[in-house]
């Protein structure tokens, strides 16, 4: 009877104990952009802050380079067809002499590099989409509803090189025999930081209000 | 040679990485190169810092760029040492312009983790549990420290004592931040293992059977590297001094009246076991935990002989294969097959135990087993009869629904759905049939359904198969 009530209890506590953070992470949260035509492009302007922890802010000052990749996908509201896809790479540098940041936008085929004094300038840049060019105009048909989603990602990591990091955490045991196993609580060693250890290090998945284009 | 094959590695993520990283733009425009003056540790108090030192792929007199990918997978591999809550990795102004200083900054976190938790009753052993703690980063110098213990109550069969395992390792890994790793391990057992002397092979009734007293004592010593990028060698030697004590003239009464001796897999009195092993792992599975794509596929091979001073000829010959593939909406199918064969005379525990292979019956829990259960006998063969067998071979399906990823105390969970058949049996059997074909392949069923999550105090593995194999029904 004990062990069943046992894992009766496990259970309950599995459930109770629900993974709050995966699901924040995978929440899509509701933003309200601001569509406009500029030439044959459809644009949108969008701001997303809090992509960025403020510890991810003060580590912008490290030397090290930050990277923001955002997708950008235009569908129709009706249907999951996507209509138009379109990517931005930002890459930001703090020059540790000069105090400046250095931010690189990638935005195939073109690629452009601005100069930042303040750090709010760059969390700006990195957190928001400023008249950015979703699609041709021309694929958005009149009368018909639209909504863009955002995929925004911080410091994303590969597939392979992420494999690679999880197997460290299991491989380096120098004999067959192991303490642990897959029994009802065996555990890994140093198991626990795979929650450190992710495909991005914040990744925010946004989508806007319905818009249609008038005839 | 192990840390060239790392550094080699490095680069080989380096060109990996790129695709995340983004693509490297022109260097003087955004990424400043560095030459590094020195690298600093901070935040640790415990841990010395030559073991994070050696985990970094960067070191002082190295000219790089700062999105050169080395910094972030040096971050990734001091975190992967299991010791830190946090790695950040900063740069300071060194003595001159374009001159800095690494810093890595560490949080330490408790690193005394729980391996094992043992539970369990059954028909025979009305209680048995135990532990396993370990301390993995012991006096900050990246040893590890484990022990674990099982204890059970009398059992209910003729002859037999309290069973108690006892097991202490000593680990290092990636010694001198190479792939290779160590341990040593010492382990006592004082077991009594139960035998059928009566009553149908379908029965776990205790008395039906009659059980043999053994001790065990001894260690083991071993030692694992990467031969290449996802391939990892183990070698392990391990030597250890039985006492058995065989209860003599001890006889099976079949059903129908006749009777022959028991075998018991075991010399009576003291015997020494030593023994030689070798494995090699091919590992591209996509998380050792909770993997949803890749491929492990692991060859050993156990040596005991005379030679190197062992009372028993046998050489054990084990594989394992299992891939995963992603399919539709998320979620893996796992196709998973294992075997094994023991050529000569091994003792009985070093044979394949139907517990161990079969999810509906309990397992051993620290080398002993606490149980009669036999295997369910689902397609009615006469595979109720066996328990320490030498061919072994099962094979299963495995169906994964992904639930979660990336919780605080929860990281990862899946559903899960395994089922197989198994085949468990004798050498004599396979060369000897006296029953019809139907009956003469020992096949089983094995069958679990469950849910396995990965999280900060270990690896839970909740299923009907783990409920069923530690209550009796």
């Amino acid at each position: 009877m004990l062990p069943r009530a046992l894992l009766a209890l496990a259970l309950l506590l599995a459930a109770s104990l629900s993974p709050a953070t995966a699901r924040a992470e995978q929440e899509v949260k509701q933003k309200r952009g601001k569509f406009r035509i500029t030439g044959d492009k459809l644009t949108l302007t969008v701001g997303f802050r809090e992509l960025f922890s403020p510890s991810m802010r003060r580590r912008l000052k490290s030397g090290f380079a930050t990277t923001v990749v955002m997708r950008v996908y235009l569908f129709e509201a009706d249907g999951t067809r996507t209509v138009s896809f379109a990517a931005r790479t930002l890459k930001a540098v703090y020059d540790l002499w000069d105090e400046n940041y250095t931010i690189r936008m990638e935005e195939p085929p073109r690629t452009r590099h601005v100069k930042k004094k303040r750090q709010k300038d760059v969390v700006d840049r990195l957190t928001s989409l400023w008249r950015f060019p979703v699609g041709d105009i021309d694929k958005v048909k009149p009368n018909r509803r639209y909504f863009v989603a955002v995929i925004a990602e911080v410091n994303p990591i590969s597939e392979d090189l992420l494999s690679e990091v999880r197997r460290w955490l299991r491989n380096p045991r120098g004999s067959r025999q192991r303490m642990g196993g897959e029994n009802l609580f065996g555990s890994f060693v140093s198991i626990f930081v795979n929650n450190k250890i992710r495909r991005a290090e914040r990744t925010l998945r946004l989508r806007t209000q319905d818009f249609f284009r008038r005839p | 040679m192990g840390d060239v094959m790392f550094r080699v590695f490095g680069i080989l993520a380096l060109v990996v990485t790129a695709c995340g990283l983004a693509e490297a733009g022109p260097a003087d425009k955004l990424a400043p190169t560095y030459l590094i003056e020195a690298v600093k540790v901070e935040g640790n108090e415990k841990t010395k810092d030559w073991v994070i030192l050696h985990s970094l792929l960067v070191g002082p007199g190295e000219q790089l760029s700062v999105d050169d990918p080395r910094f972030a997978i040096s971050r990734l591999r001091v975190l992967s040492l299991g010791y830190f809550a946090d790695v950040q990795l900063r740069l300071k102004k060194g003595s001159s312009r374009g001159r800095v200083i690494l810093v890595v900054q560490v949080v330490e976190r408790n690193t005394i983790v729980l391996t094992d938790f043992f539970f369990g009753s059954s028909e025979a052993t009305l209680i048995w549990g135990g532990l396993g703690l370990a301390e993995t980063n012991l006096l900050g110098r990246g040893i590890s420290l484990a022990g674990a213990f099982v204890l059970g109550s009398n059992p209910e069969v003729d002859l037999s004592e309290v069973q108690q395992s006892y097991l202490l390792q000593v680990g290092a890994t990636r010694i001198g931040g190479t792939s290779l790793s160590m341990t040593t391990s010492i382990g006592v057992l004082d077991g009594s293992d139960f035998f059928r002397r009566s009553g149908p092979e379908s029965s776990a009734d205790p008395t039906d059977f009659l059980s043999i007293r053994y001790r065990r004592v001894g260690g083991n010593v071993g030692m694992g590297f990467d031969l290449v990028r996802m391939v990892r060698m183990y070698i392990d030697y391990r030597v250890e001094h039985i006492n058995a004590d065989i209860p003599p003239g001890a006889v099976r009464r079949h059903p129908d009246g006749r009777t022959e001796p028991i075998d018991f897999g075991v010399k009576d009195g003291g015997s020494l076991l030593s023994l030689l092993g070798l494995s090699i792992e091919w590992d591209t599975r996509s998380d050792p935990v909770l993997p949803h794509r890749g491929t492990l596929l692991s060859v050993s091979g156990d040596f005991s002989s005379s030679v190197i001073g062992s009372g028993y000829d046998f050489f054990k010959l084990r594989a394992l294969f299992k891939h995963y593939i992603p399919i539709r909406w998320g979620h893996v199918l796992s196709v998973q097959l294992m075997g094994g064969i023991v050529f000569g005379e091994a003792p009985f525990f070093e044979k394949f135990f139907i517990g161990d292979y079969n999810d509906l019956v309990p397992g051993r829990a620290l080398r002993l087993n606490f149980s009669t259960l036999p295997s369910r006998d689902i397609f009615g063969t006469s595979i109720d009869s066996k328990r320490y067998e030498e061919f072994v071979l099962r094979t299963s399906l495995e169906y994964i629904i992904p639930w979660f990823r990336g919780g605080r105390f929860f990281f990862s969970g899946d559903f899960f759905l395994n089922a197989g058949v198994l085949m468990l049996t004798s050498k004599e059997e396979w060369k000897v049939r006296d029953q019809d074909l139907s009956r003469a392949i020992p096949v089983d069923l094995t069958l679990d359904v469950g849910l396995r999550l990965d999280t900060y105090i270990g690896v839970f593995r909740l299923s009907i198969g783990n409920a069923l194999g530690r209550i009796p029904f």
